[in-house]
C-alpha cells in the first residue's frame, strides 16, 4: 500500500496581527507549524501503515521552511518526504493551482493506492483542495472521514460525515480521502526525533521538475489584493445600576449584533 | 581477675560445629550477594569498582555518611525511626562490635598471644553493655511488632517479612539472656549482678524448678540460638534486611544533593554537543526509561534499597488528593521486577500506569523524607521522558509543548501579548536602555495571568523605589522552558534555554531578578548546562536586602496582621531558602507558621506541569493546603510564586469557611503597598 | 455576467439568491438543483459534463456544504476557471470580480481578484445563514446524477444527532463558581433553553463540585470553543478559562464583582447579583 499524505506548512494564526504602527499584516518571521489538520492525516496514515503494511510518503507544496515539517512528519513516522519547493508558494490562493500541483506529484509519485490530506487548510480554512486533486487526476473523494479500515488491497471501509449524515462506505483505491479531526490524536514528534530525521529522507523537487514551466503569476488564477482587519477587540461596555434597564440595554445591544 | 570465657560448658566439639556453619552463613551470604548484585546489571568487579572511585572522589561526602548512615540522622526524623528503628538498630550495632570483639579475642589474639580484651574491668563494662544493648532491641522489636499489628498505620504495608524479622529478633535476643542467665547460674559468677538482665532471669527461672538447670538444656538451648542467629545473616541479603547494606551502598553511589543544589536535574544529551550529522549519535537512542532494562544500575540499586516504609506516600500531595500516584507503590513495583529479574518488562504497558507519573507535582516531599535516599522524581522525570518520546498521543500535552515551541508561553496566547499590559507602567524594554545593572525576568504566568500580573507591577514598583537600574525583556521574553523539562520534552526545553540565552548574551546580561521559582530554577541550575552563567536572584532574597540596607523603607505605622507563609517547593525545599521571605513578612505583620513548614511544607499543586493539565482527583491539593493556613488562623497567605498564588486563589474561592482568609498576597505585593 | 447559482440542496440555492441580488453585475442567472443521489466526485463529474452548457458562463455560485465543494471542483477542473470558497463578500470593482474571505483564525479578510473566467465561488455558511430564504417563482433545473460507477457503495445512511458537544455550539451559556450551589444551575439551564443555547461551565463547576459532567468545561484543562455567542455567568474569567473562549464572536458577562478579569475580555457585561439579572435576561429575552 502507497500512502501519500499532504501537509500545509501554516503559520501559527495566534501570532498573526496588524502591526500597529505600519497597519500591515505581519506574516513573516512568525511560528509556523504542520497545519493541524493535516497532522490527523499523518497520524492516520502512519496507524494505517503499522496495521496494513506498505510506504507513506508525505508531500507539501511550500517554501524551504516547510522542510521542518516534512522533517516532523517523518519524526511522527512517514518514511520519506517530498518538497515541492517554491519560495512565493504563500502568495498563492488559488486552491486549484495547488491542486495541479499536488495532483502532478502524486501522478508522478507512480502506483499511488491513497491521498490523505486534512479536511482543510488552518490558514485559508480552503476545504477544497483534496476534492480538487481528485477531479484532476481523476480519483475518487471522500470527504470528512472519521474511521476507515481496510480489507485488502483494492478495497477498504471509512465512516464519514457528508452534509448531516453519517456515511459508511466501502470502497476502491484509489482515492483521496480527507480526514475529520475526530479520526484520531495524533502523536507528538518531539525535538530530538525530529532532530533526528535524516536529511536524505526528504527530497527537493522544483515547479520545472514536474512540468509547470508557466510563472506562478500567470497560472495562477486568483490575485491577491489586500488584507483588512477583522476588529476583533472587545467593546467592553458594562452596564451597572438597576437590573432591568440594564438587561434591557444588553437584549438590544445583542440584536444589533445579530447574535440572538 | 574475672574474664569472659569461651563457650563455656559445651563440648570441645562445639568449635568446629561453629565453624561449619559459619561458612555455610558466609557462603549463603555471600550468593545472596551475588545475586542481588547481578540483578542490577552489573559483574561484581564492576560494583566494587565503582563503589571504591565514588568512596575516593567524594572525601568529604564521609561526615554526612556517618551522621545519615552510622548516626540514622534521616531515620530519627520520624517518631517510629526514633523509638523503634534506633533502637534495634544501635543495639543491633553494639551486639555486633560486642561479637567483633569476642572473635578478635578467640580467634586471632588467643591464637598468638596471651592477651586479651575482654578481662576485668573492661569484660564487666562489656557484660554491662551488651545487656542494655540486648534490652534495647528486645523491646525494639516487640514495638516493631505493636505498631505493624496493633497500631497499623494506613500507609504501612506489612507482609511476611515484617513477622519474619521481629520474631528472629525477640527469640534470638531471649534466648540469649536465657542462656546467660544459665551461664550466671551454672557458674556462680562473682560479677553475675553487671549482667543484670540474665542476673534476673537466672535468679526467677530456676526459682520454679530447678531441674531445668541441667547442662544438656543449656547446650540444646545454645545450638538453637546459634542457629537462629546465623539464619537472620542468611536472610538478610534475600529479604528487606538487605538494606542494611543498600542503603549505605546507595549512599555512596549516588550521594543525596546538598539542599542548594536539590532542584538540579540531569540532562540525558545536550544539543550543543550533538553532531547533527552524526547518524548513529547514541545519547540520543534511548531517551527516558520504559523498561527495567533500561534503568541504569545504580538506578537499580537506589530503587533496591526501598524498604516500602511509606513515609513519601503519607507526605505526598497527589496521594493525599486522592490521586493514582503513590511514589512508594511505583518505587515497589519496579523493585519486585528488578528483584525477580524480569528485565523485558515494559514498565507502561504492565506494571505503571501514565497517570500516575503525570499525577507528581516534583514537589520533593517524598526525596525530603525517605530513608533510604531513594530521588523519585528523578525516576518519574526519566519515565516522563520515556513516555514523551514514545508514540505519545496526549492532545492537551502535547499542545502545552506546541504552545511553548510556538507562542512562548505554555498557555497558547499570543506571543506579542506578553507585556502588552505593561505599556503604562514605568519598566524599559532592553531595547530601550544601552546600561542596565539588571534584567528582571517576568515569566509566563505573570505575563498573561491577570492576578500574577500584580506581582510582576509590585516588583517594578519596588525596584523603581529602589532606584535600581533594570529592563525587562519586553516581546523577546519568551518561556524559560520550566513546564517542558519537568514534563519530559528535553529537546525543547533545550532549544528554548538555547534561544532566551543567545538572547542574553546578545544584550550583555549579568544580573537577572526572577520572582518565579521554576524559572529562578531553570535559570539558575539548568541555564549553565547551555555556557548560561548568570547572577540569579530571587526577589524575597533582593526585597529582604533592599530592605535591610534601607533602600526601600516601609511606611512606620503598619498595623501588622497575622500571616501565614506557604512555602514555595521550588524555592524552599529545592533551594533552601526559607528566611528572607520570613524576615520580610515580620516586617510587615506577625507570623503564624502553619503546620508544614519549610522543608515539610506542603505543595500547591501546580509544580511539575500540574498547573496546565488535569489528573483524576477526590480533592485539590490546593484545597487541603488552604485547609492547613485557615487553621492557623492568620488573615492572609502569603505566598511567593505565582504558580502557588494561582491555586491558592483557586482554592480559596472553593473553601466553604474561607472567609476568614481575606487575601493571598506575593511577598512582593505585601511589601508594595506598604512601601513609605 | 452570465451566472449559474447550483447547489445540491434547493434551500441553500435560495439563500445564495438572496445573496446574489445584491451583486450588481449580475445580468442573467440560471438556477440548477443538482441533485447528486449519493453520488461521488466521479459521478458528478459525468453528470454535470453531459448536464450543464458551461460555455459562456461567467459566474458559478454555490454554497460551502460537501457537495457543494465538490461541484466545484469538478467545475473547476472541467473550466480552468478561478476558484474561491467560503467566501463572505461577492462584488465588482474597477471591472474586477472580487471575493473576501475569513483567513488566520478571523484576524483578517482576505481580498482576491478572480482573473480568469468563469469564476466559481462558494459561500460561506455564515454568509449564508444570515440570509432569510428567498421564496422566487422562477423556474429553476433539476439535474439527477446517474450513479455510474460503483467504485464507492454506500452501506449506511443516517442523519446525524446532535450530541452534547459544545465545542461546535453557535451560543454557550457558561456558568462559573459565583453560583454557589448546585440547584441554582437550573436558572442557567433555563437562560440557556430560551437562548437555544449550549451550557458550558469553568473548572471549578466541573473538576471541584462536579456539578456539571467535564465536557462542559471551557478552557486550557477543558474544551476551546468557538460560538457566536457567549455568555459568562459568575465566571472571575481567569487566564484557564479565557483561552478556552476567546474565538467567541460576542462575549456576555454577568459579575457581582466589577473588577473581576472577565470583564476585560467581554463585549457586553452586567455588574450585579447574578440570581436578579438572569431570571430578567430570560424573561426579556
Amino acid at each position: 500500500m502507497n500512502i501519500t499524505v499532504l501537509l500545509k506548512h501554516v503559520v501559527d494564526s495566534t501570532e498573526v496581527r496588524f502591526d500597529k504602527n505600519t497597519g500591515e499584516l505581519r506574516l513573516r518571521g512568525l511560528p509556523e507549524k504542520i497545519s493541524d489538520y493535516d497532522k490527523h492525516a499523518i497520524e492516520e496514515a502512519i496507524r494505517l501503515k503499522s496495521k496494513f503494511g506498505g510506504t507513506v510518503t508525505a508531500i507539501s507544496f511550500g517554501k524551504k521552511d516547510a522542510l521542518k515539517s516534512l522533517k516532523e512528519a517523518v519524526a511522527m513516522g512517514a518514511d520519506n518526504g517530498i518538497l515541492i519547493n517554491h519560495p512565493q508558494v504563500d502568495q498563492i490562493y488559488d486552491p486549484y493551482y495547488i491542486a495541479t500541483v499536488l495532483g502532478k506529484v502524486i501522478e508522478k509519485n507512480d502506483n499511488c493506492d491513497l491521498v490523505l490530506c486534512g479536511v482543510m487548510s488552518e490558514d485559508i480554512t480552503n476545504k477544497i483542495v483534496g476534492p480538487m486533486i481528485a477531479a484532476s487526476i481523476n480519483f475518487n473523494y471522500i470527504p470528512n472521514v472519521s474511521k476507515m479500515s481496510i480489507e485488502d488491497n483494492s478495497k477498504f471501509k471509512a465512516l464519514c460525515e457528508i452534509d448531516e449524515y453519517e456515511i459508511e462506505v466501502e470502497a476502491s483505491f484509489p482515492i483521496v480521502i480527507s480526514v475529520s479531526r475526530k479520526i484520531n490524536e495524533p502523536r507528538l514528534a518531539t525535538k530530538i526525533q525530529i532532530m533526528k530525521v535524516q536529511g536524505k529522507k526528504i527530497s527537493t523537487i522544483s515547479l520545472e521538475d514536474i512540468g509547470m514551466t508557466e510563472s506562478v503569476e500567470a497560472g495562477s488564477a486568483c490575485h491577491f489584493e489586500s488584507f483588512t482587519p477583522i476588529t476583533k477587540e472587545r467593546k467592553h461596555v458594562i452596564f451597572e445600576g438597576d437590573a432591568t434597564s440594564a438587561v434591557k440595554e444588553l437584549i438590544n445591544k445583542l440584536e444589533q449584533e445579530k447574535v440572538l | 581477675m574475672v574474664e569472659r570465657k569461651f563457650l563455656p560448658f559445651m563440648p570441645d566439639s562445639t568449635i568446629i560445629f561453629v565453624y561449619i556453619y559459619a561458612f555455610i552463613t558466609v557462603f549463603i551470604f555471600l550468593l545472596g550477594i551475588k545475586r542481588n548484585v547481578t540483578r542490577y546489571d552489573i559483574t561484581i568487579r564492576e560494583f566494587v569498582k565503582n563503589i571504591c572511585q565514588n568512596l575516593k572522589i567524594n572525601k568529604k561526602g564521609i561526615s554526612d555518611f556517618i551522621s545519615y548512615i552510622i548516626l540514622q540522622k534521616k531515620t530519627q526524623e520520624q517518631s517510629f525511626g526514633k523509638i523503634g528503628h534506633s533502637t534495634i538498630y544501635f543495639g543491633c550495632l553494639i551486639l555486633l562490635i560486642g561479637t567483633t570483639i569476642v572473635a578478635i579475642d578467640e580467634d586471632i589474639l588467643s591464637k598468638i598471644s596471651d592477651l586479651k580484651i575482654l578481662r576485668g574491668n573492661f569484660y564487666i563494662l562489656f557484660e554491662f553493655v551488651l545487656d542494655t544493648a540486648g534490652i534495647f532491641v528486645f523491646f525494639g522489636a516487640i514495638y516493631a511488632i505493636y505498631r505493624r499489628f496493633i497500631v497499623k498505620p494506613k500507609y504501612l504495608y506489612t507482609d511476611i517479612n515484617d513477622y519474619i524479622i521481629p520474631i528472629l529478633l525477640i527469640i534470638i535476643i531471649s534466648t540469649g539472656f536465657v542462656l546467660e542467665a544459665y551461664r550466671l547460674h551454672l557458674d556462680n559468677n562473682p560479677v553475675a549482678k553487671y549482667s543484670y538482665v540474665g542476673n534476673f532471669i537466672s535468679s526467677k527461672l530456676f526459682l520454679i524448678d530447678e531441674s531445668l538447670s541441667g547442662i544438656n538444656n543449656y547446650r540444646l538451648l545454645w545450638y538453637f540460638h546459634f542457629i537462629m542467629a546465623l539464619l537472620l545473616i542468611c536472610l538478610i541479603p534475600f529479604s528487606k534486611l538487605k538494606h542494611i547494606f543498600l542503603i549505605p551502598l546507595n549512599f555512596i553511589v549516588s550521594p543525596p544533593k546538598k539542599r542548594h543544589r536539590n532542584a538540579k536535574l540531569d540532562v540525558p544529551f545536550n544539543i550543543l554537543e550533538i553532531d547533527e550529522n552524526d547518524e548513529e549519535c547514541e545519547a540520543l537512542e534511548n531517551i527516558g526509561v520504559g523498561s527495567i532494562a533500561q534503568i541504569r544500575w545504580n538506578d537499580r540499586l537506589q530503587i533496591s534499597s526501598c524498604i516500602n516504609c511509606g513515609r513519601c506516600e503519607e507526605v505526598c500531595p497527589a496521594n493525599s488528593s486522592g490521586r493514582l500516584l503513590s511514589p512508594r507503590n511505583v518505587i515497589q513495583k519496579i523493585a519486585r521486577k528488578i528483584e525477580n529479574a524480569e528485565n523485558k518488562i515494559e514498565l507502561f504497558e504492565h506494571i505503571i500506569k501514565t497517570e500516575e507519573i503525570w499525577g507528581c507535582t516534583n514537589c520533593y516531599a517524598c526525596i525530603e523524607v525517605c530513608p533510604a535516599f531513594i530521588r523519585h522524581v528523578d525516576k518519574f522525570l526519566d519515565f516522563r521522558r520515556f513516555i514523551v518520546n514514545t508514540n505519545f498521543e496526549d492532545e492537551a500535552k502535547i499542545n502545552i509543548f506546541g504552545n511553548i515551541d510556538r507562542n512562548g508561553n505554555p498557555y497558547g496566547l499570543a506571543s506579542y501579548q506578553r507585556t502588552e499590559w505593561l505599556s503604562d507602567h514605568e519598566v524599559s524594554t532592553i531595547d530601550e536602555e544601552d546600561e542596565f545593572d539588571y534584567l528582571y525576568f517576568i515569566g509566563c504566568s505573570s505575563s498573561y495571568d491577570q492576578r500574577c500580573q500584580e506581582i510582576t507591577k509590585s516588583v517594578i514598583n519596588i525596584l523603581n523605589h529602589a532606584n535600581i537600574n533594570f529592563v525587562i525583556l519586553g516581546e523577546h521574553e519568551i518561556c524559560c522552558g520550566e513546564p517542558a523539562k519537568r514534563m519530559g520534552e528535553e529537546g525543547l526545553f533545550q532549544m528554548t534555554a538555547i534561544q532566551n540565552i543567545e538572547k542574553f548574551e546578545e544584550y550583555g546580561v549579568k544580573n537577572i531578578i526572577v520572582h518565579c521559582p521554576h524559572c529562578y530554577n531553570m535559570l539558575k541550575h539548568e541555564y549553565p548546562e547551555f555556557n548560561g552563567n548568570y547572577n540569579v536572584i530571587y526577589h524575597a532574597d533582593m526585597i529582604d536586602n533592599l530592605l535591610k540596607s534601607q533602600s526601600i523603607k516601609l511606611k512606620t505605622n503598619i498595623q501588622k496582621t497575622s500571616l501565614t507563609y506557604h512555602d514555595p517547593c521550588n524555592i524552599g525545599r529545592l533551594n533552601g531558602i526559607f528566611n528572607s521571605p520570613r524576615e520580610v513578612i515580620n516586617r510587615v505583620g506577625q507570623l503564624r507558621e502553619m503546620d508544614r513548614n519549610k522543608e515539610s511544607s506542603f505543595c500547591c499543586g501546580g509544580g511539575g506541569g500540574n498547573a496546565f493539565f488535569k489528573i483524576p482527583e477526590k480533592r485539590r491539593i490546593s484545597q487541603i493546603r488552604i485547609q492547613e493556613a485557615l487553621n492557623t488562623g492568620a488573615s492572609s497567605i502569603v505566598a511567593a510564586c505565582p504558580f502557588c498564588m494561582i491555586m491558592l486563589e483557586d482554592a480559596k474561592g472553593n473553601i466553604e469557611n474561607s472567609r476568614s482568609i481575606t487575601n493571598v498576597y506575593d511577598i512582593a505585593e505585601l511589601v508594595s503597598m506598604h512601601l513609605n | 455576467m452570465k451566472t449559474i447559482i447550483i447547489s445540491s440542496d434547493e434551500n441553500n440555492l435560495k439563500k445564495i439568491y438572496k445573496y446574489a441580488e445584491q451583486i450588481e453585475s449580475i445580468e442573467h442567472c440560471d438556477f440548477i438543483v443538482f441533485n447528486t443521489n449519493d453520488g461521488f466526485i466521479k459521478n458528478l463529474k459525468n453528470s454535470l459534463v453531459n448536464e450543464i452548457d458551461i460555455a459562456n458562463v461567467d459566474l458559478f455560485l454555490l454554497s460551502d456544504s460537501d457537495k457543494d465543494q465538490e461541484i466545484a471542483s469538478v467545475l473547476t477542473a472541467l473550466t480552468n476557471g478561478s476558484c474561491s470558497t467560503n467566501c463572505s463578500k461577492v462584488y465588482t470593482e474597477n471591472n474586477k470580480l472580487c471575493v473576501e474571505r475569513e483567513v488566520f483564525g478571523g484576524i483578517a479578510y482576505l481580498k482576491l481578484a478572480m482573473v480568469k473566467m468563469p469564476a466559481i465561488i462558494s459561500l460561506s455558511s455564515g454568509l449564508l445563514n444570515d440570509q432569510a430564504i428567498h421564496e422566487f417563482n422562477v423556474q429553476f433545473k433539476r439535474i439527477d446524477t446517474k450513479i455510474d460507477c460503483d467504485e464507492i457503495k454506500i452501506l449506511s445512511k443516517n442523519k446525524i444527532k446532535k450530541s452534547v458537544d459544545i465545542t461546535s455550539a453557535k451560543k454557550i451559556v457558561s456558568v462559573g463558581r459565583g453560583i454557589g450551589q448546585k440547584e441554582r444551575i437550573e436558572i442557567i439551564e433555563k437562560l440557556a433553553q430560551k437562548l437555544d443555547a449550549e451550557v458550558g461551565c469553568s473548572r471549578p463547576i466541573s473538576e471541584d463540585y462536579r456539578w456539571l459532567p467535564i465536557e462542559r468545561q471551557v478552557g486550557l484543562t477543558g474544551e476551546t470553543v468557538k460560538p457566536t455567542l457567549y455568555v459568562a455567568v459568575g465566571i472571575s474569567g481567569q487566564v484557564q478559562h479565557i483561552v478556552g473562549m476567546r474565538d467567541s464572536k460576542v462575549v456576555v458577562a454577568i459579575n457581582n464583582n466589577k473588577s473581576a478579569p472577565i470583564f476585560e475580555y467581554c463585549d457586553y457585561g452586567i455588574v450585579g447579583d447574578l440570581f436578579e439579572i438572569v431570571p430578567i435576561l430570560e424573561n426579556t429575552i
